[in-house]
């Protein structure tokens, strides 16, 4: 009983606070971000484990995290409110090689880092080649670039 | 599986056959954890309700109460509820065996002294009032995995047997 609420609480409270604090908070832009993700996973696994230490715990600890997710994937499909609150939705940050400042701002992510994003994937120089830019649910930018 | 020359070989029926039976399989899977944490949360794996034993002797002396299911090295408790019969000494035993097994880490309140005998070990309290019901509870954390069973008594009385399972 005990391992199943511990795994469906810290699922749940991971879930809220991580959608709550936007989708470019760890989606792994810098080292920091990075080397965060994994303290943030280490404190998670004290308040997982706890002072167990037998595997039977583990192992209901895991199922019930993946019972969860598959769960929830499975509601997902079936109510698309659901899926955009835990999945958020893409958001357009650039149209026609026109960066959308307030959106921009409010989605916490600069020309700088689209342009990063257009050399990497498109191979781009300048944001009027960029057709579209749209931050995804995951919080990375994919670029469509501008026909020639 | 070999090396794939042209994406069309995925359309093979054989391939698709495959992948239709893994989904069955994998839904299976999936009922199969559901039943597992559902076995969990009601207590078959550890704590739960249907984990919980009360038990007591025929005179009412001595209640235990217990988990039927633990786990290896996981803090669980033994509780006892005593009916003092006089006198103002409490010595409750416990066998040998369990004792052994069960990793007793804390007992509260702190007997006054222990009592090792060749297959009980006996707790000896000091009373305030001979004649009230006490509480008295045993912090395990087994050491022992599968079966763990015992005895718990009051000296010169009936006692209870405790059975338990430890999950590795």
């Amino acid at each position: 009983m005990d391992s199943v609420f511990r795994a469906l609480l810290v699922y749940l409270f991971l879930l809220v606070l991580l959608r709550l604090s936007g989708k470019r908070s760890l989606a792994q832009i810098t080292t920091f971000d990075f080397v965060l993700l994994l303290i943030i996973s280490e404190t998670a696994d004290t308040a997982l484990l706890g002072r167990n230490n037998s595997s039977t715990h583990a192992f209901l600890l895991i199922t019930t995290l993946v019972i969860t997710d598959i769960g929830l994937s499975l509601l997902k499909q079936r109510f698309p409110l659901l899926e955009r609150l835990v999945d958020d939705v893409p958001l357009i940050v650039v149209q026609d090689g026109k960066p959308l400042k307030d959106r921009m701002s409010k989605a916490r992510v600069d020309e700088d880092d689209v342009l990063s994003a257009a050399r990497e994937l498109q191979g781009l120089e300048r944001l009027d080649q960029i057709k579209y830019a749209v931050v995804e649910r995951s919080g990375g930018i994919s670029i469509i670039p501008k026909e020639k | 599986m070999g090396q794939i020359k042209d994406v069309r070989e995925l359309e093979d029926p054989a391939k698709l056959e495959f992948q239709r039976r893994q989904w069955r399989a994998q839904r299976v899977a999936w009922g199969i954890l559901v039943v597992l944490v559902l076995a969990a949360l009601l207590g078959l794996f550890g704590p739960g309700v249907l984990s919980g034993v009360e038990t007591a002797t025929g005179d009412g002396a001595l209640r235990a109460e217990y988990h039927r299911f633990v786990r290896y090295e996981d803090p669980t408790r033994l509780e006892l509820q005593v009916r003092p019969t006089g006198g103002e000494e409490l010595r409750i035993w416990l066998s040998r065996e369990y004792v052994q097994g069960s990793g007793i880490q804390q007992v509260v309140p702190q007997p006054e002294s222990v009592e090792a005998g060749p297959d009980r070990y006996t707790y000896v309290f000091r009373l305030e009032n001979p004649s009230g019901p006490v509480s008295i509870s045993y912090e395990l954390m087994p050491v022992r995995m599968g079966r763990l069973g015992g005895q718990v008594g009051l000296e010169g009385r009936e006692a209870v047997q405790v059975g338990q399972f430890v999950y590795p």
